[in-house]
């Protein structure tokens, strides 16, 4: 299995370049005849139905000019879901770039987990850098003057080569240099010595504040939150035993748990004179999580019923985060905000915002920003201290997200949000546990900072994600996560004359065990002067993924309507830009619309974009679900952010392949069958359809759907013996770990196993709640199904077909 | 009481363990830190077992066993036989669950900062200097705090003082004090001269102004 | 000395003093651009001088228009109003979140002001000189009257 690299992109690569796939559409494939340009070059036409399973496809292939790498090998192409640019043929000038009207930008994973089936990342114990610039050494160096010195590949500097390369002083034995790690990955571990260190390493430090207020003990939230920490003790990451945890609880006054050395069990002490905040007890405040293991278990399970008649309103979460800066000092660590009602008390008070009367009214842009800037100040300072937050909303309460989520956003944390959640609500608080232990045992990358270098001529003119922006040209993040993302915009200042250039990023972190590493990832990527060559190069995965990012973030800073108006426009000039330059009508009218095979789903992806939660226009979006999916938007990897988050995934359960829901022969991963449209038209009335969108899962039943079918999937007689609504989906085949289905019960068998595969390709990081909706079923839950269709027209955009004539008659005036 | 802890390797001075320490101690020690860095370069195995090295408010107390050296940041109130027993403490324990270990030429820096639990327990109970614990260690003559050897930082950095041992100091000695009773010599002059030479100034003085004005006469 | 003429020495000393300061802002504005400080440093340390600068800018406006001196009033008038839209919309101070985003913003705006500040010492130097002349020769033709 290839080192770090997925299995599909082998095989992918393996095949050639894309392998067309067919289906019963209507798509005509044309040849180019404009220019010299190669057959494989293919145009689709825009119509018909978009081919959702060219979203499964690789990003069209990175061809280096030969003798690019010093050494042969398979890993040199940085694989996408660490690192994928949006074009994979960079044009030379700048002028040709904005002639193509194509984004220029990176999105990264820099920390990404190791995945089932992946290798670890090679570690290299020696760094080499360049004098001048500082970049690592990397694949694609060329040694020079016998193999002495090396060329940099960013600044062309000659360095020499160090001893260590060839010779094991240890040992005392001749080294083989070609077969180093740092020579042969494009993505490597270094480990830092004492230079790269300010202070000994950090261990992992969480502290807790926990709403216990009035409302927050009406939902029952202490008493998950107790238990799922609880059961999350042993995931927590605490491989040298130094971890330290600490829990406030808040409500109108602070409770502090002290767990002394020599005791078991914990006492709380309650602060009420909130005005200056001060820590009760300079010691076991906070505490080691392998010494007051005891005591913490206790603590926990108490929890709930301490403040079961809690009748406390208020909220002190200002004077608590003072408070918890004060404890964790300059040790840093990670604070992990739990609310469930508005903070009432102190500097940074929320007032309620009213939004019934503005959403869907321009007004609305105003409800995302936030009212106050305390978060945001106290954010900055703590990034300072390696202190980074997460922000955790529970329950219907106005908390003002757009306004304490600052703390997350600006810090590099994660913003969770639990609308429906009530402690009697079994898949609710499934959802919750789960997510959130998985969440708490996320090995972090502790006082980390990201650097992305590139090749001179090239410039990272804005970043978009959850970090603090510490220089030009340096992330902090305090306690990075495995699978935030972030994606960079880039400019091109000079023209490029080398045939390649080159991406580094370098994130240097302390890894949960103590030790100070760095991650390095190179990319590389040819140069053209032929517009057609960039074009047919295009990553649209990458291009949808960096523009909802870019228009999220205008949303943010300036109104939606404007997000949505730049989004759709930029649509409309690539393809525009794409006719006018690359086809034989450059200039006329046309009744059928041209595009590059790479980005036949670039239209498609731009409405979906424009449906989801984040960006959809209309009045039934609350601004704290917006909210909530706008962060999504910022940190989802490119490939769980486009698919299934933006784009869902919709498959029918009555007519599955036999081969689907059961691992494949060679492989062993579980068979996926095939797509269906997102359209209205896939679900018929005899069906039943499964639709995920990563955070969800809808079921979807007809009206004449067959008993059997009922029967084989979920137990039941007849579809109107189904409850509508929220549903635990039961596992009825006796054993996960593949012993093969219980009789009369295969099709939930192989559902399951099918649900189990999507969640996995999200890297676990929702556990969707399954809803059953009923095609005569109540109004809502069809309702909010019918947003995730993104074929069809609903009250916010025009259906696809609508949206591409749309498109077609702009693009025929020259309106863009 | 004890400020702060660092552990290294006296071979070359790599950092294994420290303290993790709190915002204040963070921002006051960072030039004491580094000036304990700057001790760790000078030892070598014929430095002194056990040294207090003066420096502004503080005390840098080190001991050495078995190629490590364990050092310590005390205020100058705390008292010298607590801060050697406390480092004896982390020496004991360090030593038995690491001590094999320290060798490796491919360690990394802070190798073993796991141990730092340990540390912050053993400094908790050493806090109070005052408590009943450690009256009594106090009493029990542990240590011969007379016998350690004190130096000041500024002498030892700067001036070319060294840590080395006392036997390699006794031959050092001898042939300085060749140089010694030169120098003596130069000096009981220079002192014969300053005694001497203003009244001997004056007198001249007095003298060629008599002189003159005879003349003027 | 007439009340006028004590007016334009105190807005030349004043205009000295905003002048050094909108330098002070430029300063480190390029430094944070080479990474010589951090942005949260930045901005608390501009924040401290941000509101008194519009106060002192606003209280000169002001002195001006009671003393009828139309001319200079009607040059501070467009930072005035500036200064008062940017409070209105909440925008006045830096934020270390931001501050990137807008660097080249804030640089050019802050350029703006050096050169405004500049013309401003000019022209009150001008005026005071103009003023002290005018009542010297007034006297000297009262004085002569008699």
């Amino acid at each position: 299995m290839p080192q770090g690299y997925p299995p599909q992109l082998a095989t992918a690569q393996a095949q050639g370049p894309m392998a067309p796939q067919m289906s019963d559409l209507s798509q005509q494939f044309s040849q180019m005849g404009v220019g010299a340009n190669p057959a494989e070059y293919q145009t689709a036409v825009l119509g018909g139905k978009p081919q959702l399973s060219a979203l499964d496809e690789a990003p069209p292939a990175i061809k280096l000019p030969p003798n690019s790498t010093c050494v042969p090998s398979q890993f040199v192409i940085c694989p996408p879901s660490h690192k994928r640019s949006t074009l994979n043929a960079i044009p030379r000038t700048d002028k040709l770039l904005k002639k193509t009207k194509l984004p220029f930008g990176l999105v990264i994973t820099p920390f990404k987990s190791q995945e089932q089936g992946e290798d670890p990342l090679p570690v290299v114990a020696e760094i080499v850098r360049c004098r001048r610039c500082r970049a690592y050494i990397n694949p694609f160096v060329q040694f020079v003057e016998g193999g002495r010195r090396w060329k940099c590949i960013l600044c062309s500097l000659s360095n020499d080569v160090p001893l260590v390369f060839d010779y094991d002083s240890a040992t005392q034995t001749q080294k083989d240099r070609w077969q180093r790690a740092d020579l042969n990955y494009s993505v490597v571990e270094f480990i830092a010595p004492l230079e790269y260190m300010v202070r000994p390493p950090m261990p992992p430090v969480y502290v807790f504040i926990i709403d216990v207020s009035y409302a927050s003990v009406q939902l029952g939230a202490p008493g998950v939150i107790g238990q799922t920490i609880l059961s999350a003790l042993d995931r927590i990451p605490n491989a040298d035993l130094r971890t330290k945890v600490a829990f406030v609880a808040v409500d109108s006054s602070l409770h502090y748990f002290q767990i002394r050395p020599n005791s078991t069990e914990p006492q709380q002490m309650v602060v009420g004179d909130l005005d200056d905040v001060f820590l009760p007890s300079p010691t076991d405040l906070l505490l080691n999580l392998h010494e007051c293991r005891q005591g913490i278990e206790c603590l926990l399970s108490r929890l709930e019923s301490m403040f079961k008649s809690n009748h406390s309103v208020g909220n002190a979460l200002c004077p608590a985060i003072q408070s918890a800066q004060k404890l964790l000092g300059a040790l840093g660590g990670k604070i992990i905000v739990m609310l469930a009602s508005p903070p009432t008390i102190g500097e940074g008070k929320v007032e309620p915002r009213t939004e019934g009367k503005d959403l869907g009214t321009p007004r609305e842009s105003d409800l995302l920003r936030p009212q106050n800037t305390w978060y945001k100040t106290v954010a900055a300072e703590c990034s300072r201290t390696q202190i980074a937050f997460d922000t955790v909303f529970i329950g219907q309460q106005p908390m003002d997200i757009p306004t304490v989520s600052g703390l997350a956003r600006y810090t590099g944390g994660s913003v969770f949000y639990y609308p429906s959640f009530m402690a009697t609500r079994k898949p609710e608080v499934d959802r919750f546990a789960q997510e959130f232990a998985n969440h708490l045992s996320a090995r972090v990358a502790l006082e980390s900072v990201l650097r992305v270098r590139a090749s001179k001529g090239l410039r990272m003119a804005s970043y978009y994600g959850n970090f603090f922006l510490r220089s030009l040209d340096l992330l902090a993040l305090p306690n990075g996560l495995p699978n935030h993302s972030y994606a960079v915009d880039i400019e091109i200042e000079e023209n490029l004359t080398a045939p390649v250039v080159y991406f580094q990023t370098a994130l240097l972190h302390t890894t949960a065990y103590g030790e100070r590493r760095i991650r390095v990832a190179t990319l590389a990527l040819p140069t053209t002067d032929n517009i057609h060559t960039v074009f047919h190069h295009a990553d649209q995965v990458a291009i949808a993924s960096l523009l909802s990012r870019k228009a999220v973030d205008r949303a943010l800073v300036a109104k939606l309507e404007d997000a949505r108006e730049a989004l759709q426009h930029k649509a409309l000039e690539i393809i525009g830009a794409f006719k006018t330059e690359c086809t034989q009508s450059s200039s006329g009218a046309t009744t059928q619309l041209q595009i590059p095979r790479a980005l036949q789903l670039l239209p498609f992806l731009t409405l979906a974009s424009l449906k989801h939660t984040s960006l959809r226009s209309g009045n039934n979006v609350p601004s704290a679900m917006r909210m909530s999916a706008i962060n999504s938007i910022l940190t989802l990897p490119a490939e769980q952010g486009v698919q299934p988050y933006t784009v869902a995934r919709l498959y029918s359960l009555h007519d599955l392949p036999p081969q689907a829901g059961y691992p494949d022969e060679q492989t062993g991963i579980t068979v996926l069958p095939p797509r269906l449209g997102l359209s209205a038209e896939s679900l018929l009335p005899y069906g039943a359809y499964l639709l995920h969108d990563g955070s969800d899962t809808f079921l979807w039943f007809g009206r004449d759907v067959s008993p059997a079918l009922c029967q084989s999937l979920l137990n039941m007689q007849d579809v109107r013996m189904i409850p509508s609504g929220v549903i635990t989906f039961p596992d009825l085949s006796g054993g996960s770990s593949g012993d093969g289905p219980v009789a009369g019960f295969e099709l939930n068998f192989q559902v399951n196993n099918i649900l189990r595969r999507l969640n996995d390709l999200c890297h676990n990081l929702w556990k969707p709640v399954t809803y059953v909706c009923k095609e005569d079923g109540e109004p809502v839950l069809r309702m909010w199904m019918a947003q995730r269709l993104a074929e069809d027209m609903d009250t916010s955009a025009p259906s696809y077909q609508q949206f591409l004539s749309q498109i077609r008659d702009k693009v025929n005036r020259g309106n863009f | 009481m004890v400020k702060s802890t660092i552990i290294a390797r006296v071979a070359d001075g790599l950092p294994l363990a420290a303290s993790m320490d709190d915002e204040q101690a963070e921002s006051e020690l960072a030039g004491y830190k580094s000036q304990a860095k700057a001790v760790f370069k000078k030892l070598n195995a014929q430095s002194e077992p056990m040294c207090s090295i003066e420096s502004g408010p503080y005390y840098l107390h080190y001991l050495l066993d078995q190629s490590v050296c364990y050092l310590c940041i005390c205020e100058k109130a705390f008292p010298r036989k607590l801060a050697f027993s406390y480092l004896d403490e982390l020496a004991k324990e360090f030593g038995t669950s690491y001590g094999d270990e320290v060798d490796k030429t491919s360690l990394r820096p802070y190798a073993f900062i796991k141990f730092d639990t340990f540390i912050q327990k053993t400094k908790r109970i050493y806090e109070d200097s005052r408590a009943q614990q450690n009256m009594s260690k106090l009493n029990e003559d542990l240590r011969d705090v007379t016998q350690i050897m004190t130096k000041n930082m500024e002498d030892l950095l700067w001036r070319g003082d060294s840590l080395d041992r006392m036997s390699t100091l006794s031959s050092k000695l001898r042939d300085q004090s060749e140089k010694y009773r030169k120098d003596a010599r130069r000096v009981n002059l220079e002192a014969l001269y300053r005694k001497y030479g203003i009244p001997a100034a004056i007198v001249l003085g007095f003298l060629l102004i008599l002189y003159l004005r005879y003349k003027l006469f | 000395m007439s009340f006028t003429a004590f007016a334009y020495i105190l807005a030349l000393i004043v205009a000295g003093i905003l002048l050094f300061g909108a330098v002070y802002f430029v300063i480190m504005l390029t430094d944070l651009e080479c990474d010589y400080i951090n942005p949260i440093d930045l901005a608390n340390n501009l924040n401290m001088y941000v509101m008194p600068e519009m106060a002192t800018q606003l209280v000169l406006f002001v002195v001006f228009l009671l003393m009828g001196e139309w001319m200079t009033m009607l040059l501070n008038l467009p930072l005035v109003a500036w200064n008062v839209v940017k409070v209105v919309n909440n925008r006045q101070f830096y934020d270390a979140t931001e501050v990137f985003r807008t660097l080249s913003k804030h640089k050019r705006e802050n350029f703006v002001k050096v050169g405004f500040y500049l013309l401003c010492f000019f022209y009150y130097l001008y005026s005071m000189i103009m003023t002290l002349v005018n009542e010297s020769t007034a006297d000297y033709h009262a004085a002569s009257a008699h």
